[in-house]
């Protein structure tokens, strides 16, 4: 009852600043709107359409295999039939270093004019060009090199292996088809005859000497007798091997997936951001990552609301009532609690109206949707308001509130991948977000919210979450009542 | 009759200060009992003490043989508080400061909201009841700082300095609010610095001064301690008019130094006022004494306080 009543009062205190109460709501808001105008396309993926975008430069000007058809389209053609990649052709070099220089893009590849020659003279056999090493493909071999901006190293790195994979998938193939080939011919018969020895009735002897034996000094039938041989190996190899075909000099032939759809086409790109485009995947992030962090910036409110209480001496009255210390701190904590939850119910109902952002997946009823993010916000809603109540122990003025509320709040909202993708962090900066409490419950909105019907979330990872966001809670709320002097 | 309110060897240190050193008084259920003292003196520490909000270095407060500040929650049910700093709400209206304060107390419902219009009534704040308080003047928020402490019927109410800053109409409303109180059972401690308040108001006074109590006991007794004061102002002082004014009866004769005024001023301490200013009426007339002034001084606490410090009470 007490406490009701102290809660009461603070609620109506609060709501009673209207201007307040707007800003409140308004700004999360209007942060969603401009940081996904901002960021746009290269928020969380690298464009509107989701796929990644490789660049390429085409000098080449040799064959392949077919003809008038230079090698490097057979690799836009893998490249481009990949799912999840977009190919882009920039007009020239001078273009592609343009583009590296002002990081526009972060590595293009680039096929120069003897490209097709070298992949022509790729071949296991000694004197031809082995393009191969422990970690992909020599371009520099084969006259390719990918442009790569410095500044821009993990997506570089990424491009640098879809490249790597799609020239294995080119270059390969053509290599096995060719050298399987060159089982039937003449010189590679002659080499076996000499190196295949054979038990015979007066002692070894070579395959070579037996053909020659059988052809009875015949060198046209001895040279038939040679194809024949080449011929059974050959056939022997595909008979044994008959998963793939060794004959095929394309990756598609040579696995005999024709069977599987390449990947999509990509779609004409779209030029620029576009503000309405509130169904983008960037929002599926910007929403939780303020729908945590905001709350958080009570701590302030809370603050503000003990120094006011003890400036205006009511803090006093309230201790001359029979009411508990414990009873005072619930009463001013219950509407911080209570703000605390509306605000990020109105951040995630605005998500899914204004920007399309689902709450779980499709195939989820709504029940079990909201029934899942409910424990996530009462969970960041109570370490949010032990958060508060610990700013108000220490602070003893409004400047106070102002320094030891918003400077640490500002700094996990940072470091837990609030304002920046955890993503796009490094190593260590990724690991620090998992000692603020932003953190966690980062990844409890990120384990829930996506709209794949395909994807299951881990409820273990929410309900871990979900676990320590309470301890943060409950650790602030300790730290906080043994400091906190009401006098 | 057992004391409702006893203090007993009360002290107080804040470091090396001694805010309260060996207070001792009591206090009987209905009584209205003032405490004299200046800035300074511990007054606010005293009644913070009484009321439970600071425990005590030493000694002790009894408040119906029960101890204050022991964690007995009931007991600050039957204490109201109405302390020197303001303590109110301002964005909030009168109605809804007392009703909140009421909430406190456990009151609720529809007894809470009648308690409510009755104590806005008593502290004649019914038409402003709705306004919030922060458009309120001084003296009407004192007024609601003093409804504060009664909305939940204390049996033993704290007044600190209610007075501060108040206009004379509010000033009056509170005298009037006080002595009604009083006369309806409720044992009042008022402290003022304000001797003509407390002299007015409380048949029974403490005085204190840097933590001590210096006097305590009925108005009448301690002003008893002192003569009253005649001060005539002549323009010239004959050893006739000296004489003749020695003279008078159960009085004693001072002389106040000279000062820059012309002529001279001369004080009698007496017993009885009232009679004494007829003797030396009559003996100015006799001598056909031209007189500057003529000033009358009835014993009172001020002087009570000054005589026991040796020091003003507005020092």
């Amino acid at each position: 009852m007490v406490v009701w009543a102290l809660a009461k009062k603070e609620l109506r205190l609060l709501l009673r600043d209207r201007m307040a109460v707007v800003v409140l709501l308004g700004m999360p808001l209007v942060f969603i709107l401009l940081w996904g105008l901002m960021l746009g396309e290269n928020f969380g993926q690298k464009n509107a359409d989701e796929k990644l975008r490789v660049f390429l430069v085409d000098l080449d000007q040799g064959e392949g295999l077919s003809p008038g058809v230079p090698w490097s389209k057979e690799v836009y053609k893998d490249l481009n039939e990949t799912a999840g990649i977009r190919v882009e052709y920039l007009p020239g070099l001078d273009e592609a270093e343009r583009q590296i220089r002002k990081h526009k893009v972060a590595a293009v590849l680039v096929f120069r004019p003897d490209f097709s020659d070298r992949i022509n003279k790729c071949s296991f056999l000694a004197d031809g060009i082995n393009p191969f090493h422990r970690d992909g493909v020599y371009l520099d071999r084969i006259d390719a090199e990918l442009l790569k901006d410095p500044k821009q190293p993990g997506a570089a790195a990424i491009i640098d292996q879809v490249a790597q994979v799609s020239l294995l998938r080119v270059v390969l193939p053509w290599m096995i088809g060719k050298a399987f080939e060159r089982l039937s011919e003449p010189e590679f018969i002659e080499l076996l005859g000499k190196r295949m020895e054979l038990p015979g009735p007066l002692g070894p002897v070579t395959l070579g000497r037996l053909l020659d034996g059988y052809a009875l000094g015949d060198p046209k039938r001895a040279a038939d007798l040679r194809q024949k041989v080449g011929k059974g190996v050959q056939d022997a190899l595909k008979e044994q091997f008959k998963k793939y075909d060794l004959t095929g000099k394309t990756w598609a032939t040579l696995t005999r997936s024709t069977d599987e759809a390449p990947g999509e086409a990509a779609p004409a790109a779209t030029e620029g951001p576009h503000w309405s485009d509130f169904g983008a995947q960037r929002y599926q992030q910007l929403v939780p990552s303020f729908t945590v962090m905001f709350p958080f910036f009570l701590a302030m409110v809370v603050g503000w609301v003990f120094v006011t209480e003890r400036r205006q001496g009511t803090l006093k009255r309230l201790r001359f009532a029979p009411v508990s210390r414990a009873q005072i701190l619930a009463g001013k904590l219950l509407p911080c609690f209570v703000l605390s939850m509306g605000l990020a119910a109105f951040l995630l109902l605005a998500g899914r109206l204004i920007f399309q952002m689902s709450w779980g997946p499709a195939s989820w009823p709504l029940w079990e949707q909201v029934g899942w993010l409910l424990p996530v916000v009462t969970a960041t809603s109570f370490a949010s308001m032990g958060l508060a109540l610990l700013v108000a122990a220490v602070s003893r003025s409004e400047i106070q509130v102002a320094l030891f509320g918003a400077l640490p709040v500002l700094v996990m909202a940072l470091v837990s991948g609030c304002i920046l993708p955890r993503e796009m962090m490094t190593g260590s900066a990724q690991a620090l977000s998992w000692f603020t409490p932003h953190g966690w419950a980062l990844a409890a909105y990120r384990e829930l919210l996506g709209d794949d019907p395909q994807y299951v979330p881990d409820l273990w990872v929410v309900a871990q979450s979900c676990g320590v966001l309470t301890a943060f809670g409950a650790g602030f709320l300790g730290l906080a009542w043994w400091l906190l002097r009401l006098d | 009759m057992a004391a409702f309110l006893e203090v007993v060897d009360l002290r107080k240190n804040y470091g090396p200060v001694h805010a309260l050193n060996s207070v001792g008084f009591s206090v009987r259920e209905g009584e209205l009992f003032g405490l004299l003292g200046p800035n300074g003196a511990g007054k606010t520490t005293l009644l913070s003490i009484l009321s439970g909000l600071l425990g005590p270095t030493a000694g002790e407060v009894r408040l119906e043989g029960r101890r204050v500040g022991s964690g007995d929650r009931g007991l600050r049910r039957l204490i109201g508080v109405a302390p020197q700093e303001l303590a109110l709400y301002g964005d909030l209206t009168a109605r809804e400061n007392l009703h909140f304060f009421g909430e406190l107390y456990g009151l609720g419902g529809a007894a809470l909201r009648g308690r409510v219009d009755k104590v806005l009534a008593a502290v004649a704040l019914t038409d402003r009841a709705d306004a919030r308080v922060h458009t309120f003047s001084g003296g009407m928020k004192r007024r609601l700082n003093l409804g504060a402490a009664l909305v939940h019927e204390p049996r033993l109410l704290l007044l600190d300095e209610p007075t501060v800053g108040v206009d004379p109409q509010s000033r009056n409303h509170i005298f009037e609010e006080v002595r009604r109180l009083n006369a309806a059972g409720v044992t009042i401690l008022y402290t003022s610095h304000y001797m003509e308040e407390v002299q007015a108001l409380c048949p029974r006074v403490g005085v204190i001064d840097h933590g001590r109590l210096v006097a305590c006991g009925e108005v009448a007794d301690l002003l008893r301690r002192l003569d009253g004061l005649i001060r005539i102002h002549v323009p010239r002082l004959t050893p006739e008019l000296r004489e003749r004014l020695a003279g008078v009866p159960d009085c004693t004769l001072g002389e106040r130094p000279p000062s820059e005024e012309e002529g001279a001023t001369l004080e009698l301490n007496c017993r009885d006022v009232k009679s004494t200013l007829v003797r030396v009426v009559t003996i100015l007339n006799e001598l056909k004494v031209e007189l500057i002034s003529l000033e009358t001084e009835e014993p009172n606490l001020e002087r009570v306080f000054l005589h026991l410090t040796g020091r003003d009470l507005r020092d």
